[in-house]
């Protein structure tokens, strides 16, 4: 009673407490794993889980959930995110993962929030590359990296909720503000009940996969780290050659199968459980996303086949590449640069169908990121309703979606986002350019980024690391994209609503 | 028997397909599009008497034929009234027709090698895209003419089909300012605002005109670059002239006035100084200018001074989709040509001879942005779009995020069908956005103009659709594709069209 009177009343830090709870429980996990790695990055494991914990541990106690309003739970979910990512980085500086020679303290700490943020981002984007090989890695460290996507892809804020009674019913606005999409169906009659459904959906499809894997022929360890980043959509990878370092059919049907589930709406997932049987086909924006798939798969294979590439190695690329963008997975199976996977050196127009993929993403309630397939199609239909509409100017016509009738609203909350979207694609290159990359690299990475994809077009292919591509400056300004993008946007723009009215009543109660 | 009143009136009976409305607005833009074509070729024929006089007998034969031709044609078309939609597919079809018969013009005169050429360089004149595939030295004054004027043309029936058709801000919703009253008025009076629209072209070409014919250049070459540049066109004859610091400044003067709305110009004009002045369109589309001419100035890391006004000559040229060809200068920055590039894309003010996307319409968008930030807060707010102190309706509001779909949607395709054909995806995305926004020319990153004549055919025909769909603001061409498709929907559903007609004649 004594300590709750002395608490500090903020459900931002209440939540950023619970959230660093579990990422050190989470970097304790990988300190075991460096445990059986010959030791590598042990002791730095072990400290930044001890650092992280100790101040969970204090945020957590001394404050209780304060205020739920909108801009309250705006603000926990961006301070969440931004002190998770933060503090994701002190595993890579006290293990020194990107100390290399030639560059300074400022460059190892942006390269280690960049992976940090790609982690928790699900984006997928690297530093590591020729300079800094992945696999000169310990396990320990390996693990983590797969990790933060794991607990970013569902999303960190959604774990909180699952184990937070005291944030009733404003679990489910920290819920919809942190997931991707249009909003979140109440799959429970209690928030938390929710979130935990979406969580065990989420643990037995990455053990799905990881038992397809090992059955595949990958090792135990990068079963499970790629089953990690699969069904997270995530895209990070224990070898420096991606999948194509295994060069194998059925690993890469494996990861396809995995990544087009991740990047289904869970909602739909829990229905199928529920009614034991697949549900999948009553929904419009999953059959869409499926045909654009097919016809994406179809249309690089034509290109590639075109272009001299044979019918087989031309559609077994075409559909990893499609699948793997468009599911924002990021996953290459290119075997080296130039080869066959590599889609940088494949003909511009796979490159723009590509890119096509690359924006849109999969679907809502999914882990995957981009502008997202619901959006695409509510566009559709809106501009289809107006063409008409200059037509019939006095019918009174519905913009629909299969059999539903969209709002208005929905429209119109469509149409904000996707213009904040193009201003911060447009400023993002602009950015970019000026700090002298080309165009074509500033434009798919901020795409990329924003659409927590992973490799872009240009150089920074998916056989390429982010320093080839981008300035230390430059890979500063995508991990706040990253950061953006994860939450749609939003949320991490209105996050400092809340401390801006706080400041501006203490001004004035001060005058 | 085809002249006889009752031929022509047993076409016009209930029932007749003659008198179906879209029909009627097919053919009117079809024979208006094509008598206009006809009339300019016999200008242009007169004119030709200037130089050589070459080419005035083929202008002034096709030309008059083509007229009576309209003329003849324009007695079977129905009097009826046709609805908005109607209008634009007329529109549409107009368009087509000018660029189609003004592309045998070319052919006739006999520089153009083959017909797709030809249609090129005439979709490229009539949609103010500065995109020529021409050698414009082996041209008489004539065909000069000709092909200057496509542009005034292209870019007067823009600015028509956006007042009448299209208008963004209609100004109906709870304006209580009598200027704002006054500018209604003014739009509703249709046939004076097209009087107006022509006179403040006219007296712009004339000032920027006299202006130029000062210096060095002659009145024939300066007639030409002012057409272009009011018209926001681009095209030259002597490119020479493009260097001199006198004709840069001029010309920087016209394009920022052709980038202005035709709106502000008339409150200058009728002495409503501070009401224009006020206008903050005008303030966003002058800051944008000084904004971009500084950061241009300094990615171009050139240092001298003339490179200022070369830097405003380069920034009003993209931000007008006007387009002359000026000579790069200095070092591009990656980050100069980009800026150049989205110049381009935002385009100059609405109801203006440019094209783009539109001051205005990009900050309606920002206020639908920010309003979906309030309702992120207060998701019961009901918040307006406001641009300035004017609230936009909700029906325009919903055209112009459909615009910008559609603008998007287009630069992707093409871009993809460019690819397709074999162009790199920078030079495909460039020139669809160029195309799209009606500018030109297509420039490298190092500033250097990429010369469409080394285009294939196939590529150059790819870039058309978008050229046309920019020029007509998108929505009047993807009607008249509603159009097409409803239609070809009908043809292939006979039955249906049998009992139509069936009904039609019982009643």
């Amino acid at each position: 009673m004594k300590l709750a009177s002395r608490s500090i009343r903020s459900t931002s830090l209440h939540v950023c407490g619970i959230a660093l709870l579990f990422l050190s429980l989470g970097i304790g996990i990988t300190a075991l794993i460096a445990l059986f790695d010959a030791r590598v990055d042990l002791t730095a494991l072990f400290l930044s889980a001890l650092i992280i914990a100790v101040l969970g541990f204090i945020l957590f106690t001394s404050t209780t959930v304060g205020d739920t309003d909108q801009a309250s739970i705006f603000s926990a979910v961006g301070a969440t995110w931004l002190v998770v990512s933060l503090l994701g980085t002190v595993p890579y500086l006290l293990a020194g993962t990107f100390d290399r020679a030639g560059i300074g303290a400022p460059e190892i700490f942006v390269d280690a929030l960049f992976e940090s943020v790609s982690g928790f981002s699900c984006t997928g984007s690297t530093v590591f590359g020729a300079h800094n090989l992945i696999e000169l890695q310990g396990a320990g460290i390996l693990f983590y990296r797969q990790l933060t996507q794991w607990i970013g892809g569902m999303g960190i804020v959604v774990l909180v909720v699952s184990v937070l009674p005291s944030l009733r019913a404003s679990g489910l606005g920290l819920i919809d503000a942190e997931a991707p999409g249009a909003g979140v169906e109440r799959i429970a009659p209690r928030v938390a009940e929710t979130a935990k459904k979406f969580w065990y959906i989420y643990a037995f499809l990455t053990a799905l996969v990881s038992v397809l894997l090992f059955a595949s022929g990958m090792g135990l360890f990068d079963a499970i780290s790629h089953a990690m980043t699969t069904a997270s959509t995530g895209g990070f990878s224990t070898r420096d050659l991606s999948i194509g370092h295994w060069n194998s059919v059925s690993i890469e049907i494996v990861i396809m199968a995995g990544l087009l589930l991740g990047a289904t709406n869970f909602t739909l997932h829990a229905r199928s459980i529920e009614k034991r049987r697949l549900d999948y086909g009553t929904d419009s924006e999953f059959k869409s996303f499926f045909m654009l798939l097919m016809s994406g798969i179809t249309l690089v294979t034509l290109l590639l086949t075109l272009d001299g590439t044979s019918f087989s190695s031309a559609l077994r690329v075409a559909s990893f590449n499609v699948i793997t963008l468009g599911s924002s997975g990021g996953f290459g199976n290119a075997t080296g640069s130039g080869s066959a996977g590599d889609f940088v050196s494949w003909t511009s127009s796979s490159q723009i169908v590509l890119l096509f993929f690359l924006i849109f993403g999969g679907c809502t309630g999914s882990t995957s990121g981009g502008v997202k397939i619901m959006r695409l199609r509510i566009g559709l239909a809106h501009a289809y309703r107006t063409l008409r509409s200059i037509r019939r100017p006095r019918a009174l016509l519905q913009a629909r979606m299969g059999s539903r009738t969209i709002p208005d609203t929905l429209v119109e909350r469509v149409a904000g986002f996707v213009v904040v979207y193009g201003v911060l694609v447009v400023a993002g290159t602009f950015i970019l350019t000026a700090l002298g990359s080309d165009l074509i690299t500033s434009l798919s990475g901020v795409f990329s980024a924003l659409g927590n994809m992973g490799p872009g077009l240009g150089e920074i292919g998916p056989s390429s690391s982010f320093v080839d591509g981008f300035s230390a400056p430059g890979r500063a300004v995508l991990l706040i994209f990253m950061m953006i993008g994860r939450l749609e946007i939003f949320p991490m723009l209105l996050m400092f609503v809340l401390p801006y009215r706080s400041s501006v009543k203490a001004i004035k109660s001060k005058n | 028997m085809i002249l006889s009143p009752s031929f022509r009136a047993g076409l016009f009976k209930k029932g007749s397909p003659l008198i179906s409305p879209s029909l009627v607005a097919v053919c009117r833009g079809i024979v208006g599009g094509a008598s206009v074509v006809g009339f300019l070729s016999i200008a242009s024929g007169l004119i030709d008497l200037t130089g050589s006089g070459e080419d005035t007998s083929k202008l002034l034969i096709f030309g008059t034929l083509i007229t009576l031709f309209c003329a003849f044609l324009s007695g079977y078309i129905a009097d009826v009234k046709l609805s908005k939609s109607e209008g634009l597919l007329g529109v549409t079809c107009g368009f087509v027709a000018c660029i189609f018969t003004s592309s045998f013009v070319y052919l006739l005169i006999g520089e153009m090698n083959s017909f797709n050429d030809s249609l090129f360089e005439s979709g490229a004149a009539f949609t103010t895209t500065s995109l020529s595939i021409l050698d414009v030295n082996t041209f008489g004054n004539g065909m000069l003419f000709f092909r200057s004027f496509s542009q005034l043309l292209g870019s007067f029936t823009a600015i028509l089909t956006a007042v009448i058709f299209l208008p963004i801000s209609d100004q109906q919703h709870g304006s209580t300012f009598s200027e704002l009253k006054l500018d209604q008025m003014f739009l509703q009076k249709r046939i004076a605002t097209i009087q107006t629209i022509a006179l403040i072209h006219l007296v712009s070409i004339a000032v920027v005109t006299l202006l130029l014919s000062v210096g060095k250049m002659s009145f024939f070459d300066s007639l030409l670059m002012s057409l272009s540049a009011v018209s926001t066109g681009g095209f030259t004859a002597n490119s020479d002239f493009l260097t001199d610091p006198s004709v840069q400044w001029i010309l920087i003067v016209g394009m920022i006035v052709a980038g202005t709305s035709f709106l502000i110009i008339w409150r200058l004009v009728t002495g409503r100084f501070t009401f224009a002045l006020r206008s903050s369109e005008l303030h966003t589309y002058l800051s944008l200018i000084t904004i971009s001419t500084i950061l241009f100035y300094l990615w171009t890391n050139s240092g001298s001074h003339s490179s200022l006004r070369q830097s405003l000559l380069f920034v009003s040229s993209s931000i007008s989709t006007t387009g002359f060809h000026f000579l790069p200068f200095g070092n591009w920055s990656v980050a100069a040509s980009f800026l150049l590039l989205l110049l381009i894309a935002i385009g100059p003010m609405s109801l203006s001879g440019g094209g783009g996307f539109q001051i205005l319409r990009l900050r309606i968008l920002f206020s639908v942005s920010i309003r979906e930030l309030v309702r992120q807060l207060h998701p019961r707010a009901v918040v307006k779009i406001r641009v300035g102190k004017e609230i936009i309706a909700d029906q325009n509001v919903r055209q112009v995020v459909v615009f910008q779909f559609l603008f998007l949607s287009i630069v992707f395709s093409t871009s993809l069908l460019l690819t397709l054909l074999g162009v790199s995806v920078y030079d495909a995305f460039v020139s669809s956005v160029n195309a799209l926004t009606t500018a030109g020319p297509i420039r490298g990153v190092d500033g250097s103009i990429i010369d469409v004549a080394t285009f294939s055919p196939g590529e150059r025909l790819a870039l058309l659709p978008a050229m046309l769909s920019g020029r007509l603001y998108l929505l009047p061409v993807f009607v008249t594709l509603g159009y097409l498709l409803s239609e070809s929907r009908n043809l292939v559903r006979p039955r249906r069209r049998y009992l139509r007609w069936k009904s039609s004649f019982k009643s």
